[in-house]
């Protein structure tokens, strides 16, 4: 073959299938390093979570089984808790805020470089949506609509505290469940991103769709520690620059499928798409963000989100 | 680099199964092995080591043993007795009605018990004894018993398909679960037909259907068990509960029917928990164990170099089929069910999915497909079981089971070719 | 010797035995938590699952010790008494093999990889879920041996599902 002798194969793992922007982004992020390195560095992309789930893979990251890998921030809560912070709702106002947080180097600082000595650093992350509310015959559109409402949340603690701040009541299944559960009535809502309405189906059951916003969870890559290591500097410098290349060209991507899947949902299947006021639910989970700057463990990262916030 | 280390993947597998190595010791030191061909020591390990825990960390292999616990709560409860009697009003009429009545009983026995070792066991203590009063041949009951108790491990609850569930990356159970039920049932069938050609050639009797009020009796004392399928199933289908919910509510539902039934004692419960350890322990060890030589494969990339070579002899879905229904026939003689859809799965499945199969389709096939093996020597857990219980040796019974096994692989084509057999309950339910 | 592979037999099938239980018990209280009271309980699947992980290793070991993994023994069976037992002998080896260096030695690598780790729902440490992988290789180790002492051998191949 015309392979240059002597390149470097990088192995990266993912969940998501060929046709899941996440994926498109990868590929172009193992083009940017290939095109920069002359060839000298390869990616080799294990997708579909051939080589196992988010934890797994992160855990095939700290051996070094694999060298990069992309899981969702959440997989990585159980590593560093600065990561739960992602959890923690309306954190970020709105995804310009996030934006500007997740561009602070002092956050990312703290935050890619913290899990070093676990075996992992982070390189970046990529837009993995805003988490709205959905459910099967009801509009939300302020807290008292809340009422009673059962909700599916994900098996996270402070998941289950937004609901119940919010006046529902969570509900923690496996997510393959969600569907048939809001056909035969067992919940009455979840909440995700737009892409879970064409992507599982969960537009045929689900009739309203409440631009809530109420968590911005993205998607982390992340390298082993000793790999990035020992690269030279410009190699280094090669693996940093295309992987904040490939954050901005996944924006697009991702607002490319969003739309396109809204449009899908909308037409498609009926769905109802509703604008919130999102102020009353800023307020009704206050006591979480008081939760979580006591909290000795998160209040670092929560710090110094609120300073990057009001930075100019 | 891929050829290497996949030569020494399967040739240390084979080795090892060879000199009689526990399957799953056999599985985890070939893709250890492996391993080292292309990760250095101590990643190797750690990666290895990593994977066996995390192969059995998932909240539906929990429905393995307590379906598994529910099954021989079951066996133990004095359910198989009225499931008979139940069958028997059913089929009785039938040419080799006692015959007839134990293809039936195994259906719903082993669709309860989810076990072909039990039902096989169960049937065959109860009928044998029956058939040979009148006259039947000890051979022709052994393998009308061996060729339907099977059918089970197809009729849900059924551990093969969560099984298979796992290992294809999550398949919906519950849509598994109602996909097994027309070929499970065509299985018995077809054993149903062979025999009353079989009972009419050896002219064995008619039973006498008893009177319209033992009938009533028969029926009222078996729907409390046929009761646990409409719940247990129901409540998995409908979304209420899930499959390892599910489980636990047959675990909860058998204990309270064997205490009804039989006074279930304290003094059963050990030995109960202990069988029920010593099949799951050897089941997920089994599991996990072929997480890690999954992993392995993915990582060499083998699965997909496997199907480009079986793309590169046949281009065509039913060339594929064929090719694979062969393979899984051959392995079935002599790999039991749980370790051969462990193997098979991540080889066979990213095959079927470049021809746009469906998952729930493709693993109806490979299930059946590797079950018609439990009733095959030199391997078969159903035909070691029912030739024991009917006091046979194995090759007296061998010739009377060619028949069913032949009718048996005519449904497995159909279940092949007609991908609606399996489809058509699931999307009824729209699952 | 044989004392003791009771009194380890006994040890693994009780803790087993409660986990068994533990687990039927806890889904089904997931169940009813989630209808009649209405509450989720993201802890309880979090640690059902930990309780399986142990529980099926546990019982592998146990089963190890009593020679009822399957495995394949017809064509064994058609050798000599002398090579069958050597076969026998070798598989134990291997056995010792992948128990000490996989499962003990691997597997406490992994418990100090794995230290600072938090499992989501429960914040149970993962170092703790690891812990069971070097301890029953330490189980099987011992089964083995009593094995190799004892001069068992596996009998026909037992029956799974
Ligand atoms: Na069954
Ligand atoms: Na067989």
């Amino acid at each position: 073959a015309a392979e240059k002798s002597g390149a470097m194969e990088l192995k990266l793992a993912h969940n998501q299938t060929l046709d899941h922007p996440v994926h498109i982004s990868l590929v172009e992020f193992g083009r940017l390093v290939e095109e920069k390195s002359n060839g000298d560095i390869k990616i080799r992309i294990y997708p579909n979570a051939q080589l196992g789930s988010e934890r797994e893979v992160t855990e095939l990251t700290q051996t070094g089984a694999v060298d990069l890998a992309k899981v969702s921030a959440s997989a990585l809560e159980a590593f560093e808790s600065d990561y739960s912070i992602f959890s923690l709702p309306y954190v970020f106002e709105d995804y310009d805020m996030f934006e500007k947080v997740m561009n602070n180097e002092n956050v990312t600082d703290k935050l890619y470089n913290q899990t070093e000595g676990m075996g992992f650093i982070g390189l970046t992350y990529y837009n993995a949506g805003e988490r709205h509310l959905y459910t099967k015959n009801r509009e939300v559109n302020d807290i008292p609509d809340m009422k009673g409402l059962k909700v599916r949340v994900q098996p996270s603690q402070t998941s289950v505290q937004m609901i119940e701040a919010l006046g529902g009541i969570p509900t923690a299944m496996a997510y393959g469940e969600v569907y048939t559960a809001i056909q035969s009535g067992v919940i009455d809502a979840a909440e995700n991103n737009e892409t879970a309405l064409v992507g599982n189906n969960h537009g045929e059951v689900a009739k309203y769709y409440m631009y809530t916003g109420h968590q911005i969870v993205p998607d982390m890559f992340i390298m082993n520690a000793n790999r990035f290591n020992q690269l030279s500097e410009e190699h280094q410098e090669i693996i940093k620059e295309a992987a904040k290349e490939s954050t901005v060209f996944h924006e697009d991507v991702w607002a490319k499928t969003v739309q396109e899947q809204t449009e899908t949902a909308k037409n498609e299947m009926g769905v109802n798409f509703i604008d919130v006021d999102k102020s009353p639910f800023i307020e009704a989970v206050q006591p979480l963000h008081e939760n979580y700057s006591n909290n000795e463990n998160t209040a670092e990262i929560y710090q110094l989100i609120q300073e990057a916030k009001k930075d100019e | 680099m891929i050829a290497i280390a996949g030569s020494v993947l399967f040739i240390s597998f084979i080795l090892l199964m060879l000199i009689g190595a526990p399957i799953a010791v056999a599985i985890i030191l070939s893709s250890v092995l492996t391993f080292f061909t292309v990760l250095p020591f101590d990643v190797a390990l750690m990666t290895s080591a990593q994977r066996m825990i995390t192969g059995i960390d998932n909240f539906t292999m929990l429905a393995i043993p307590l379906f598994v616990l529910a099954g021989i709560i079951m066996n133990n409860g004095g359910i198989a007795f009225r499931l008979v009697n139940f069958a028997k009003v059913l089929v009785g009429k039938l040419p080799g009605s006692l015959a007839q009545t134990n293809a039936v009983g195994n259906m719903l026995f082993g669709s309860i018990a989810g076990s072909s070792v039990a039902s096989a066991a169960a049937m065959g203590r109860i009928m044998g004894p029956m058939q040979q009063k009148q006259g039947y041949k000890k051979t022709f009951s052994a393998a009308v018993n061996i060729a339907s108790a099977p059918t089970g491990l197809i009729i849900p609850p059924s551990s093969v398909l969560i099984v298979y569930s796992l290992v294809s990356g999550g398949t919906s159970v519950a849509a598994l679960f109602m996909a097994g039920y027309i070929p499970g049932i065509l299985w018995g069938l077809a054993v149903m037909v062979v025999a009353f050609f079989m009972a009419k050639k050896e002219k064995y009797p008619v039973s006498p259907l008893p009177n319209i009020k033992d009938i009533l009796y028969i029926i009222g004392s078996a729907i409390p068990s046929l009761f646990l399928i409409v719940i247990v199933i129901g409540g998995i289908v409908a979304g209420i509960f899930t499959a390892t919910e599910g489980a636990a509510v047959a675990v909860l539902y058998s204990t309270l029917l064997a205490i009804i039934y039989k006074g279930l004692k304290w003094k059963d419960i050990p030995g109960i928990l202990k069988e029920t350890i010593e099949i799951t322990g050897m089941i997920l060890f089994l599991i996990t164990s072929s997480a890690l030589f999954s992993l392995v494969m993915s990582y060499l990339g083998l699965p997909a170099a496997i199907s480009e070579s079986l793309l590169s002899i046949t281009e065509s879905q039913t060339g594929f089929l064929l090719i694979m229904i062969t393979i899984l026939l051959l392995a079935g003689t002599f790999l039991d069910i749980t370790p051969a859809v462990l193997i098979f799965t991540p080889i066979f499945l990213p095959v079927a999915q470049t021809f746009g199969m469906d998952p729930v389709h493709f693993g109806m096939i490979l299930c059946f497909g590797l079950c018609i093996g439990n009733m095959t020597p030199p391997v078969g857990s159903a035909l070691f079981v029912g030739a024991t219980v009917a006091n046979v040796r194995i090759e007296q019974v061998i010739r009377p089971l060619l028949p069913y096994f032949a009718a048996v692989i005519i449904v497995l084509l159909f279940v092949t070719f007609f991908p609606q057999l399996s489809l058509f309950l699931p999307n009824l339910f729209n699952l | 010797m044989n004392k003791a592979k009771k009194w380890v037999d006994t040890f693994l099938l009780s803790l087993s035995s409660i986990l068994l239980i533990a687990m039927v018990v806890l889904s089904i209280w997931q169940v009813l938590a989630r209808y009649v009271l209405n509450i989720a309980s993201p802890g309880t699947e979090e640690l059902t699952r930990f309780m399986l992980i142990w529980f099926g290793l546990i019982s592998a070991a146990y089963v190890f010790g009593a020679k009822k993994h399957i495995a394949i023994l017809f064509l064994r069976e058609k050798f000599s008494w002398k090579t069958q037992l050597s076969q026998e002998r070798l598989t134990d080896m291997l056995v010792i093999l992948v128990a000490s260096v996989l499962m003990v030695f691997g597997g406490i690598r992994v418990v100090i990889l794995t230290s600072a780790q938090m499992a989501a729902a429960t914040g149970i440490p993962m170092a703790f879920v690891y812990l069971s992988l070097p301890l029953c290789g330490l189980f099987v180790i011992f089964y083995t041996i009593h094995g190799m002492l004892t001069n068992k051998i596996t009998g026909k191949e037992e029956v799974g599902v």
